[in-house]
């Protein structure tokens, strides 16, 4: 049979298509520096708590996408996204901490022109590290409820037989309409 | 020129031993990963799977 090889048009990489492969693997690396950058800059705090929470987030997502296939593109998105905005969050934070660090009770009341308690100036900060705690932890926690209660649901409600049923359900009532 | 370059590898080497002594120490960083690789390996897949590239005869 002749080869025909220079007739056959082929369909080569987009712009677009690039873009989306260098996205695929930049978003992740991105993200993982990001990660390694605000671990680092958290020193005991970082390496100890933030490090396995970003983890079990990442893993969380990765095996909710590896579960549920037709979610895929929803699921690593929300994850990358999530991730990314919870260690910018408490790194938001951190420099909250260090703008009221050195803040006294007097420099407080200059500033709100109101007489305040001489023990605002040490409670802000204290404040603020509250909020530093329970975002590290409850940030994670939410995110892998909601990845847990995504799988739950989909494996109730996807099942074959609920399909067939659906299906065969949907055949019988418009039988039963055209009687 | 030639000190641009021997700086720009300084960097990188520097840049490069620091990622793997902050992987190598803190076991929490290898989760961290695993996530990121199997990341790029399920957003690759998706684009292979997805993407159809156009075939055909031109005559």
């Amino acid at each position: 049979m002749k080869q025909n090889q220079s007739l056959t048009y082929r369909q080569s990489l987009s712009g677009a298509d690039i873009y989306r492969y260098i996205k695929a693997v930049g978003l992740p690396v991105s993200i993982f520096l990001l990660a390694i950058f605000i671990i680092a800059r958290f020193a005991a705090f970082g390496s100890n708590l933030v490090a396995p929470m970003t983890g079990v987030m990442w893993v969380a997502g990765a095996i909710c996408a590896l579960v549920l296939p037709s979610h895929r593109a929803t699921i690593l998105t929300e994850t990358h996204v999530t991730i990314g905005c919870y260690l910018l969050a408490l790194a938001g934070i951190r420099e909250l901490i260090a703008l009221v660090s050195g803040v006294s009770s007097e420099m407080l009341m200059a500033s709100y022109n109101q007489a305040i308690p001489l023990t605002s100036g040490s409670t802000i900060s204290g404040y603020l590290q509250t909020l530093l705690w329970i975002s590290a932890i409850m940030t994670p926690l939410g995110f892998v409820g909601m990845q847990g209660k995504r799988i739950y649901s989909f494996k109730r409600k996807a099942s074959k037989q609920k399909f067939f049923d659906q299906t065969r359900s949907i055949r019988n009532s418009g039988r039963n309409q055209l009687k | 020129m030639k000190g641009i370059v021997t700086s720009l590898s300084a960097f990188s080497q520097n840049a490069f031993s620091y990622l793997a002594y902050a992987i190598t120490s803190n076991l929490w960083f290898v989760l961290l990963a695993a996530g990121a690789l199997v990341s790029i390996i399920l957003y690759l897949r998706e684009e292979i799977e997805v993407t159809v590239r156009d075939e055909q005869q031109a005559l």
